[in-house]
């Protein structure tokens, strides 16, 4: 599921502020300051991430100019992360031939602590010749509306959007949802008092009574102790 | 309810999805929409997934598919006995075009939408842009019907005839849903 094909799958955040009249050359430079800096297995630990941008288009281009980013008063950009992990399949399969031999070179069964010793040099080596995996989610930015889409609901890819977008654009972002679009229509028609004290509907949340067998009368009370 | 769900009014969005269920019945409006300030006229038609949810942790969920499994007299049953829309499919039709999405009821995300196709532009390159503009537009246009139709419950919902008008009305059509009493006496 991306920006450009498939089917669409997004979180809307509310982007709080405004870009600065500079923004072409502010984004372009902050962009590329915050593009992803591909990992060198060579002198990576194991799990090791890196957190950038990259181009929608495609994930290997890290050059980030401000054509290539901006489309009609939208930023559009991919969040690319980077592990280098070695398959576990493998590590425990290396693992049990090192076992094996150390066994036989002391010619007993070794310790919990020489194992867990024998299993970080393997993975230290296999590390190295590991390719990272590459993982990306494409977001767009609507400038002139101020609300941004961002492709994926899982909690990981959300959490580094929060930490890297305000990181890059110095403008801090917010979920939007029920809420806040009902705030935002009581500010509009001057209904804040009433939004503020707004409650569940009884009915609606407990069940509406004398239609069912088992519904009884349920209050505000009843559902703000529900849970 | 936990308290996070009261002070951030998320229970609005299950709310909405339920209350949706109901407008879109024809015999309450068949789920159209007027035109606003950022949409013209549409509607609103239930799809082929709905997910109920009672209030609370821990709480059972029942899952409706079907052609239309909002019409079901089970999803009428379980919204009567209290449980609410966490996440439904939705059709939305405006003139010709037809948005397919599955929205769920906490932050209104957007799941699985598929957005009417473009129409045939220029060469390869030249097509890839329009493309992705094309289907950026399309995704604001769904965003802003979803807005408006929310609007639209919000300025019922936050009325006193909230209580007066529409929950007696909605008790009513689950009653004829329900109750084959209710169901007979209409008949008649």
């Amino acid at each position: 599921m991306s920006a450009l094909n498939g089917s669409i799958s997004v979180r809307r955040y509310r982007v709080m502020g405004s870009p600065p009249d500079d923004f072409r050359a502010t984004y372009e430079r902050n962009i590329r300051a915050h593009a992803l800096c591909p990992l060198d297995p060579q002198k990576c630990q194991p799990d090791e991430r890196a957190i950038g941008w990259c181009s929608v288009y495609d994930a290997d281009d890290l050059d980030l100019t401000f054509d290539k980013f901006w489309v009609e008063d939208r930023i559009v950009l991919a969040l690319r992360v980077d592990v280098i992990r070695p398959a576990a399949q493998e590590v425990k399969r290396q693992l049990a031939l090192r076992v094996r031999k150390e066994e036989e070179r002391r010619k007993g069964a070794i310790s919990a602590v020489v194992r867990r010793a024998l299993k970080e040099q393997v993975v230290a080596e296999l590390v190295k010749r590991t390719p990272p995996t590459t993982r990306t989610t494409d977001l767009v930015w609507n400038v002139r509306r101020g609300r941004l889409y961002f492709f994926s609901q899982s909690t990981g890819p959300n959490d580094m959007l929060l930490d890297l977008f305000p990181k890059t654009f110095n403008l801090q972002i917010d979920t939007e949802g029920p809420g806040v679009w009902a705030a935002d229509l009581a500010e509009a028609t001057g209904l804040e008092d009433v939004i503020g004290a707004l409650k569940p509907t009884p009915a609606l949340l407990g069940g509406f009574a004398g239609i069912r067998p088992d519904t009884r009368e349920v209050d505000q009370m009843d559902l703000m102790a529900g849970a | 309810m936990a308290r996070d769900d009261l002070s951030d009014r998320k229970f609005l969005g299950r709310e909405f999805l339920t209350w949706l269920i109901f407008h879109a019945d024809d015999e309450n409006g068949g789920g159209d929409f007027p035109a606003g300030d950022e949409v013209d006229a549409f509607r609103v038609r239930p799809g082929a997934r709905v997910v109920l949810r009672a209030v609370g942790e821990g709480a059972g969920e029942i899952t409706a598919r079907g052609a239309a499994p909002a019409q079901t007299a089970d999803v009428r049953y379980a919204i009567a006995g209290g449980l609410t829309v966490q996440e439904a499919d939705l059709l939305l039709t405006r003139g010709e075009q037809v948005w397919q999405v599955a929205v769920h009821a906490d932050l209104f995300d957007i799941k699985r939408a598929k957005v009417p196709e473009m129409e045939e532009k220029g060469g390869k390159g030249e097509a890839e842009g329009a493309e992705l503009l094309d289907r950026l537009d399309r995704l604001e246009e769904l965003d802003a019907m979803l807005q408006a139709a929310y609007q639209h419950f919000l300025r019922a919902r936050l009325q006193p005839a909230w209580e007066k008008d529409q929950l007696p009305r909605i008790h009513a059509w689950l009653a004829r849903s329900c109750l084959p009493s209710e169901r007979d006496r209409i008949r008649a």
